[in-house]
Parts: C-alpha cells; sequence; structure tokens
C-alpha cells in the first residue's frame, strides 16, 4: 500500500472536521494550499464524493443492484463484526446485543444480512444521483438518534428492573399512512416488535403500538408523525420528540408508564392521555382517569403532578427561572389520532348544491354516487363536456347524513382523474373549491392541473398544485416552509423558474380530521388562497392558466402513488372565473358551517410574496 | 433535453462535490444550472455537453456563495482545481460507487465499524469520541485514515476494471 502522504492526511483531516465545525483562518489556509496542489485537489474530490456516497445510505433502492452485492457480503461472518464492535463501542453494543437476542419474524432479514443492509443501501445509492428529487433523511437534532435517549433515562433502578423483567416487546398493530425515517435497516411493518433499545422516526403518518400483551399493562399507543419514541431498556416507551396517544385497554390492573423529555408519565387503569415532548417542552392532557408526571429533577420545590380526567399541564424544562409549569384544559382536539376519522361530520344537501351551481361551476364532482359499467365514473355536474371523474385505485366512501364523500389514500391509494383536458383556452381567472378532510398531517395532493405530455423521466409538470403539507424531512424545497399548511403553486407550464418560486402557503396550519374549505384562486395578477372563507395567502401572479391541461384529485402523478393525499373530500368544484369572496362566503353557509375568523385573513398590505411568477 | 437527461446525475455529482454536499445549495445550483442550460443551449459547440455543463454549473455556484455569507472552506481559486477533477469523478460515478462499497467491505472490522457509526449511525465525531472514550482529534484522525485508504482503494479498483 502506498504510504500517507502527511499533506493529503491533514487536507482529509480538515475537510472532515469542516463537516463539523467552523474552520479557523489558519485551517483554511491550509486547506486551500493543499488543495490547490494536484494531488491535494483529487484527494479533496475523492473524500467528498465519498461524503456523498455515505450520507445517501438511507435512500432509494435499487433491487437488482442491492441484490447482487448483497449476494457477495453475505458471505462475511458477523460475528467477527460484533467482536470488534463490542470492543469499541459499550453503549451502542447493548442495544446491538438486545436486538439479537430478541425475537424477529422470520420475513425478517437474518442477522448477518442485516448487518450489510447499509453498504447494499449505499450501492443502490447510485440511482439516487439520477434522481432530480433529491429526499433527504437527515437528523433535525440529536434527539433521532439512539444515544441522545440517555436524555429520557430516568435514575428509577427498583422499577426499571422490574419493568424489564415483565416487559413484553411493543408491537407495531397499525400505521396509516406512514413514512419512516428507521434507524434500523429495513422499514417498520406490522406485527413486528419493537426491539430494546430501538428508536422508531416516524416522518408522516400514524402507528399505533400495543404495548404489554396481556400483562395487565395493555395499552395502546398511537404515535403521531413527525415524532420519534424509544423502546428503552427498562421496557418503557419513551417519547423523544412530538405526540403521541396512550390508552390502557382491557382488563388493566396495574399502571402504564412513558418517558417524556420532562419526566415519567404514569396512567392509571383504563386512563387515556395525550403527550408532547420536544426539546423545550412537554405536555401531559388526560382525556381518562388519571395520571402522575413525575419530572427528572426532583426536589423540594418540585413534586410529582397529578391531574385528573379533563387536566393538561405544560412543563417548559428550561427557562430562566429553571422549570415552570402552566396548567390548562386537556384537548383532544390537539391530537390527530385521538379524533375519529368520523369526527365532523359534513351534512350536505341539495340546498348546498344549488348554491353551487347558483355559481356555475365549469366541473363539479359531488362524489354521490358512481355512474357507468367499467370504467365507473363520477358525474361532473358542471358545464364542461368531457368532465366525469374517472377512478384509478380503490375510493372508499363515506356517508354523512345524505351526503356521501370520497375517502381516498388508505388502505391504498386512489385518485381521480378527468376524462378530457381542461380549459379549452388560456384562463387569466380561474378558482378552485373543494372540501377536505386530511387524516392526518402529511404531504399529499388534493388537487392539481397536469400536462398531459408524461416527461421521460415518468413525471408530468404542472400548471397548478394544490396540497397539504407537514413537516418535511424529505423534499427540502419545502424544509424551510412551516409545517401542515395548505400550499397552492400556479405557474406556467415549462416555467424556468423552479416550483418553490411560484407556490404560497397558508398563514395557517390546516387541521386533521376536520373538515375545511379551500379556494385556490387566480384573478387578474394575484394568487390567492383561502380557507374557510378568508384569504390565508395570496402573492402577485401574472401568469395565466395553461390550455389543455388535465385535472386531477389525490395525488400528483396519475400513475404514480407519489404525493398520494390520505383523507376524505367532498364537492370538488372548478370554475372558469374567480368566485368573489360573497360567493364563497356564502357556500360555507350554505352547508351549515361558519366562515373563519377574519383575523385569519392575509389583509393586502400583509401579502406574504409579492414577486412576479414571471 | 435529451442530454441534460443523459448526464443529469453526473452533473448532480460534481454539484454535489463542489458544494461539498450541502444539500441545499446542490439543489439549488443544479435547478439553476437546468435552466441556463436550456437557454444557452444555442451557445452549446457540439463537443462535450458534460464538460460545458460543468462549466456553468460551477459558475452558477459560484454565484450562489456570493449571495451567502456563510464562511467558505475553498475560496473560488480552489473551486476552478477541484471543478476539474470533480468533473472527472463525477463522470464515473456509478463504478466508484460500486468501488466504494467493494473497499467498505474489504476495510477492518474496526475501521468499517467507525465509518458506520459515522453515516450510517450518523453519529457526530464528538459523540463517537465520547462512546469510545477516545478525542474528537483521534476519531478525525482515525477517519482521516480510513476515508484515505478507501480513495486508494476505489482507484486501484476502477483501475483493474479498465
Amino acid at each position: 500500500m502506498t504510504p500517507d502522504n502527511p499533506n493529503l492526511s491533514e487536507l482529509r483531516g480538515l475537510i472532515l472536521k469542516s463537516q463539523q465545525e467552523l474552520l479557523t483562518k489558519e485551517d483554511i489556509r491550509r486547506v486551500n494550499e493543499i488543495a490547490r496542489t494536484e494531488a491535494g485537489s483529487r484527494e479533496a474530490v475523492a473524500l467528498i464524493d465519498q461524503f456523498c456516497a455515505l450520507s445517501d445510505h438511507n435512500s432509494l433502492e435499487s433491487p437488482a443492484i442491492v441484490k447482487e452485492v448483497f449476494e457477495a457480503l453475505r458471505e462475511q461472518p458477523e460475528s467477527t463484526a460484533a467482536g470488534a464492535a463490542t470492543a469499541s463501542a459499550p453503549h451502542v453494543e447493548v442495544a446491538r446485543k438486545e436486538r439479537a437476542a430478541s425475537h424477529r419474524p422470520t420475513t425478517r432479514n437474518s442477522g448477518e444480512n442485516r448487518h450489510y443492509a447499509w453498504l447494499l443501501a449505499l450501492v443502490a445509492s447510485n440511482i439516487l444521483v439520477a434522481s432530480f428529487a433529491w429526499s433527504l433523511a437527515k437528523s433535525q437534532s440529536g434527539f433521532d438518534r439512539v444515544a441522545s435517549s440517555d436524555l429520557l433515562q430516568t435514575n428509577t433502578p427498583d422499577r426499571d428492573s422490574d419493568a424489564a423483567s415483565q416487559s413484553v416487546a411493543p408491537q407495531l398493530v397499525s400505521m396509516t399512512a406512514c413514512v419512516w425515517r428507521s434507524t434500523r435497516e429495513t422499514t417498520p411493518t406490522i406485527g413486528d416488535p419493537i426491539d430494546s433499545g430501538e428508536v422508531l422516526n416516524l416522518v408522516e403518518g400514524i402507528a399505533e403500538l400495543r404495548l404489554g400483551e396481556n400483562t395487565g399493562r395493555d395499552a395502546l399507543v398511537r404515535i403521531e408523525g413527525p415524532a420519534s419514541v424509544h423502546n428503552q431498556s427498562n421496557g418503557e416507551l419513551g417519547l423523544l420528540r412530538g405526540s403521541m396517544t396512550l390508552k390502557g385497554i382491557g382488563a388493566n390492573t396495574e399502571d402504564n408508564s412513558v418517558s417524556i423529555a420532562a419526566g415519567r408519565v404514569t396512567i392509571g387503569p383504563q386512563s387515556f392521555v395525550g403527550l408532547v415532548s420536544d426539546d423545550t417542552s412537554s405536555e401531559l392532557h388526560v382525556f381518562r382517569g388519571n395520571a402522575v408526571l413525575t419530572p427528572h429533577d426532583l426536589n423540594d420545590e418540585l413534586h410529582e403532578i397529578r391531574l385528573e380526567e379533563g387536566e393538561a399541564v405544560r412543563v417548559f424544562q428550561q427557562t430562566d427561572e429553571g422549570i415552570q409549569l402552566v396548567r390548562f384544559d386537556a384537548s383532544v382536539g390537539n391530537f390527530v389520532s385521538a379524533r375519529s376519522p368520523n369526527f365532523d361530520p359534513l351534512n350536505l344537501d341539495d340546498e348546498y348544491a344549488n348554491t353551487i351551481q347558483q355559481s356555475a361551476p365549469k366541473v363539479y364532482w359531488r362524489f354521490e354516487q358512481l355512474k357507468g359499467d367499467f370504467p365507473f365514473y363520477v358525474e361532473n355536474e358542471g358545464t364542461a363536456e368531457g368532465m366525469n371523474a374517472l377512478i384509478i385505485g380503490n375510493p372508499t366512501w363515506r356517508q354523512y347524513g345524505e351526503n356521501r364523500v370520497a375517502e381516498i389514500g388508505t388502505p391504498t391509494a386512489a385518485a381521480f382523474h378527468a376524462e378530457e383536458q381542461w380549459p379549452p383556452s388560456a384562463l387569466d381567472e380561474y378558482s378552485i373549491e373543494l372540501w377536505v378532510k386530511p387524516q392526518l398531517y402529511h404531504h399529499g395532493e388534493l388537487l392539481c392541473l397536469h400536462d398531459p405530455l408524461v416527461l421521460k423521466d415518468g413525471r408530468y409538470q404542472h400548471t397548478m398544485m394544490l396540497e397539504v403539507t407537514a413537516k418535511h424531512y424529505f423534499t427540502h424545497r419545502l424544509s424551510e416552509s412551516e409545517p401542515n399548511r395548505i400550499r397552492f403553486v400556479h405557474r406556467a407550464l415549462g416555467e424556468t423558474q423552479p416550483i418553490s418560486a411560484t407556490n404560497i402557503f397558508s398563514e395557517t396550519t390546516y387541521e386533521a380530521r376536520m373538515w375545511q374549505h379551500v379556494v385556490a384562486q387566480k384573478k387578474d395578477n394575484s394568487q390567492r388562497l383561502w380557507l374557510n372563507g378568508q384569504i390565508v395567502a395570496e402573492r402577485q401572479n401574472p401568469v395565466p392558466l395553461n390550455a389543455n391541461v388535465q385535472l386531477l384529485v389525490g395525488r400528483v402523478y396519475p400513475d404514480s402513488e407519489y404525493r398520494r393525499f390520505v383523507g376524505q373530500i367532498d364537492e370538488v368544484a372548478v370554475y372558469d372565473r374567480a368566485i368573489t369572496k360573497d360567493e364563497i362566503q356564502r357556500h360555507i353557509e350554505a352547508a351549515g358551517r361558519s366562515v373563519a375568523d377574519a383575523s385569519e385573513s392575509v389583509s393586502e398590505d400583509q401579502t406574504p410574496e409579492t414577486t412576479p411568477a414571471t | 433535453m435529451r442530454l441534460l437527461a443523459t448526464h443529469s446525475s453526473r452533473l448532480m455529482s460534481f454539484i454535489r462535490i463542489i458544494t461539498m454536499n450541502r444539500h441545499n445549495d446542490a439543489e439549488d445550483v443544479f435547478q439553476r444550472t437546468c435552466i441556463i442550460l436550456w437557454q444557452k443551449f444555442s451557445d452549446f459547440d457540439g463537443e462535450n455537453f458534460f464538460a460545458w455543463a460543468c462549466g456553468i454549473a460551477r459558475y452558477e455556484m459560484l454565484k450562489l456563495r456570493d449571495s451567502q455569507k456563510r464562511v467558505k472552506v475553498f475560496d473560488d481559486e480552489t473551486i476552478e482545481y477541484l471543478s476539474s477533477d470533480a468533473c472527472m469523478v463525477a463522470q464515473d460515478v456509478c463504478d466508484r460507487r460500486t468501488a466504494l462499497s467493494k473497499c467498505l467491505s474489504e476495510l477492518p472490522i474496526a475501521d468499517r465499524e467507525l465509518i458506520r457509526r459515522r453515516y450510517y449511525d450518523e453519529l457526530s465525531v464528538k459523540e463517537i469520541a465520547e462512546h469510545v472514550g477516545r478525542s474528537t482529534y483521534a476519531i478525525y484522525r482515525e477517519l482521516s485514515r480510513i476515508h484515505g485508504s478507501l480513495s486508494r482503494c476505489i482507484e486501484r479498483t476502477l483501475a483493474e476494471e479498465v
């Protein structure tokens, strides 16, 4: 082997350091000095290319390549690797040993295969670089790592050893539109036990875990993405970040406990609580029964906090005054998973439909019944020809009194697309109106208008997109926007500006499992987004709507489940003009609902973006 | 468009290198570069599309840097040096990934563990140092050695395959 050149070694060390911390002026001078040599430049480039490859390890997969290399690597014995790990990292190894000892379903990879899975994924990353949409899966804070779970370890050895001896591994029992950022080698699947020491990072969706089955501590945990939970070595779950609910079920005779950043929460039998935990504060809401929060730092001034049904407490961990408590009323509404999908019925009748018809929509999909044989379609009750909605996938239907709505995205993706293209000529103004009830916070396409021609890479260009967003770990382009907003994109097909330059986001968040009235509208030079009868985002945008585009509801591409909407949708109406504020508010009132408070509206002088989109 | 589609993965690899794998910067530069390539395609001399695209990407990257207040590790002149090598490395990105996998599997176990902790477990150098009871300096030194060894191995592997 060629001996390492000290200059190159120094260069690599400094570049590595620059990835973690700021370099000094002298460091920067040295980096540049060495990198300007022929060998230095080559070395720097090779090193950074390795960073690129290694940071892609958990990205897209290419089954063919993975399989090929998998076969090559599986020959290597795991035992030696495990031995080396023991010598150098006792903390991490504890978790790994416990994982190896626990039972796993036969569908999972064998231990030796798992050990090399990340290497295989690395190979697959050469596919990733071909992708225009660069998926990101980066940590948002140290909380995402196993090591940081030390923060939640409580000093209760007697209870811990007792719990550990009786613990039954939590089991994943249901998932709704879950997107995981896994610290394990496989994506969690239903039926999986969660191994001791394991951290689950749920980016989107709702995951349900069963705890302590048949131990007298039976409980259901619903984790609401984005959230991270840790199955601690003492057998208890720790909520590292995010929200979840915990419900004692069955013949519970014993208490259940969960750790949050502020301390340990113990709930009584049959109790039902909501928990929130982040870097600065924690919340405990008691919906049923009772619960006790035992802070980590018990002292003379800080005692156990006991809550009864209907009570809640927020604990601020780090303030100048130390730990602070705020007591308030428990709110089920703060926890998506505590609401039934049937919550908030949308009762619409013919009077509502008549009110909409008075505004003369070109497209009006009510979803009341299907017509035709095969393919089935939803009839267009608007005036445009050929705009019936064809069904993609298998939507389900939910009845609220006389009104039927479409439920899409769960359990399988479904969508609707128009038979024909629309509008026949470019439009300077238009309105898209619909009722939506997202089942959870996620990034899903409510409705879009796309070019009928598919690009070579399988995507379609869009002239208009209306979607719900979530906290973004994967789509960096949206990572700087506030989470859980409604996003409205309006642009010319083939526009040279990136899509991110042509979108607006609602000032307020949307509500999961609640019906909302949404209007996306273009009028004159203005692009506007209305939520429940008030403007929640507006910008200057003189670009007209392209002619002859395809109307699609429920996903962003017609032949891919990518960015599917999960929830219910109803009364989609499309107009070739900007309907007025009076009309919008009249439509809401015809549905028996109230227009939102005007304080939620974005006034003209608060327009969030004013850059023209051309 | 066809040329761009053909070279897009390599172009992205090139951009990731010159942006030091900063995801946001890389995607912004990629977007801007694609726009310029499209707008100025009539200027392309027909010789080497990828080299032409790399030149535009480098220029767009320098422009982006100028608009940022971040401390620059590499100055503009160094970027010129790096760009030439990055363009060559990006040409072979698929082969390099395969070679890297092979080289990783050949690493001594302790070295592979360290790489795994840093990039798979995404532990910071400081966290690794705390876990193994060593200084951050020692971990940087170890990582530097391993990356150097991987670079040599990749070059060797690519040379063998030619």
